[in-house]
């Protein structure tokens, strides 16, 4: 082609698509991480919704194992590190992220991190950011990384609200995880 | 019928809102000169995407800003400034702050290729200064997936968006390059990259003496609303050289300049907590900074504090950028004939 008109993309061919860590079966084995990596932890926002995915993922799997991860953004956690740290001792990961796009946007790069680690990982949002969500893990490859939005908005929620908030979600979690038998 | 090549950029989502030069491969080719064998050479791996930033996707954006070839070297280092961990970008690039990578060179390439340092400094009004800034925003937006694909990430955004690139004044500055002031050598050329929020320009024209202006400047400083009041990191202050002057004139160095303006800029803890991002990160548990300190400087050490000395000759205005996490020097390689 004339190299006057030849034009050389200047976008980056980023990646392949990424495989998405399949669901899995409710037995009793399963041991769960669930992490908090909202900024925000003084209203315990993480805390709440992660309360709410425990119960259901709990009525489901009743001898699953749940552990709590704290992260705080501002001390830049690097996913390849701490995900490897937890390699054997989780099969599912669900995160919090908050309703803050920056921590979504962590939130979401982690999950996809745990996801190339073989572990099946869910994030939890607010429906202002699940939008935001899905287009970060779509430029990270992982289209289909499952997203539970919860309603909106935190502010000026109390732990327990949130957990009553998110609660209503928790069917949609426990589709996305586990094996419809 | 001919394509129309600036609207086709338009429509391939590759502009950054303004008309942008169609990357055509000749004009790629004459961007890379001696570097054309290296086009695959990884410069960095930017986040969020991971995307390898290869010369030939540099140089494709570098012609779409407009540089001329001689600009590449800089826009390379400016890459790799912003793509060192350190810089942290991926939240730069999905922050809801304003926050956007700024860029000063500094060393004799600042010259070379027409950085000016006076009149207008932070307008962009010279080629150099307009496009080197907006080769390396277009490397995030196209390289780094810094929209990820037209997602709106800042809530207010930046009039910065675009790229901002500026030199010192070093022949009105009293104090000489800032690069030298921090032991990076005098010979060579150095990009320094932070994430800024757009800045407050400040004026003391009343009075010459120094304790004046770091009264009038502090005071802009210490505003409870800025992410500095709570991550307290890298600040940047763009001195006039008048300003400077009065400074220099007083027996004062920059080093001078930091220490009195980080001691008046505190701020008392009360005064703190609750606001700003205190508000909305630790109502119910401040960060030890706040309960442990009498008093909260706006960064936690004093070389955080950056100031170089732009600007015309006349006028007492000092400009403050505001932001987030360190900044970031890296040297400007020359193209060397071999294309290392």
């Amino acid at each position: 082609m004339d190299p006057e008109v030849e034009l050389v993309n200047p976008t980056a061919k980023v990646f392949s698509y990424r495989d998405l860590v399949p669901r899995v079966l409710a037995h009793h084995q399963l041991q769960v991480s669930l992490v908090d990596g909202t900024l925000n932890k003084s209203s315990l926002w993480g805390q709440g919704m992660l309360d709410a995915a425990e119960a259901s993922l709990s009525s489901r799997a009743s001898l699953a194992v749940f552990r709590r991860i704290d992260l705080n953004p501002l001390d830049n956690p690097q996913p390849d590190l701490w995900v490897a740290a937890t390699l054997g001792e989780s099969q599912i990961m669900i995160v919090a992220a908050g309703d803050c796009i920056t921590c979504t946007t962590r939130g979401v790069r982690d999950a996809v991190y745990a996801n190339d680690a073989g572990i099946l990982a869910v994030c939890l949002v607010t429906g202002a950011v699940a939008e935001i969500a899905t287009a970060v893990a779509t430029r990270y490859g992982l289209p289909d990384l499952p997203v539970v939005a919860i309603r909106t908005s935190l502010f000026g929620k109390s732990r327990e609200e949130v957990s009553r908030t998110a609660a209503a979600e928790m069917d949609s979690l426990a589709d996305q995880v586990f094996i419809r038998q | 019928m001919a394509i129309d090549l600036v609207e086709y950029c338009f429509e391939m989502q590759w502009s950054d809102g303004l008309p942008v030069v169609p990357p055509t491969r000749h004009r790629v080719d004459q961007m890379l000169g001696l570097l054309l064998d290296s086009k695959d050479y990884v410069v960095a791996t930017m986040q969020p995407s991971g995307a390898r930033a290869t010369r030939e996707l540099i140089a494709a954006n570098s012609v779409m800003a407009g540089c001329m070839s001689a600009y590449f070297p800089v826009v390379e280092a400016a890459i790799e400034a912003i793509s060192d961990p350190g810089f942290n970008l991926d939240r730069v690039a999905t922050t809801a702050s304003s926050q956007v990578p700024i860029f000063v060179v500094n060393g004799p390439l600042a010259g070379d290729v027409g950085l000016e340092g006076d009149w207008e400094v932070l307008s962009g009004s010279s080629r150099a200064s307009a496009t080197i800034g907006r080769a390396a925003m277009l490397c995030l937006r196209n390289i780094a997936s810094h929209t990820s694909g037209g997602m709106p990430h800042s809530t207010i955004g930046s009039p910065m968006s675009r790229g901002l690139c500026f030199t010192e004044n070093m022949i009105d500055s009293p104090w000489g390059s800032w690069h030298i002031s921090k032991g990076f050598g005098a010979e060579e050329s150095w990009v320094s990259a932070f994430a800024a929020d757009p800045p407050v320009v400040l004026t003391e024209m009343g009075d010459t003496k120094p304790e004046s202006i770091i009264e009038t400047v502090a005071e802009g400083i210490a505003l409870a609303g800025t992410y500095n009041a709570f991550f307290r990191s890298d600040l940047w202050l763009v001195l006039s050289p008048q300003h400077a002057t009065v400074f220099d004139d007083a027996g004062w160095n920059r080093d001078d300049v930091v220490s009195a303006l980080v001691e008046s800029s505190a701020r008392n803890p009360q005064d703190l907590m609750g606001r700003g991002l205190y508000g909305y990160v630790d109502q119910l548990r401040p960060p030890v900074w706040l309960e442990q300190s009498e008093r909260v400087t706006m960064v936690d050490r004093h070389d955080r504090m950056k100031i170089f000395v732009a600007g015309g000759q006349f006028g007492g205005y000092t400009a403050v950028f505001f932001g987030q996490g360190e900044t970031i020097t890296k040297r400007v390689r020359r193209a060397q004939t071999d294309g290392s």
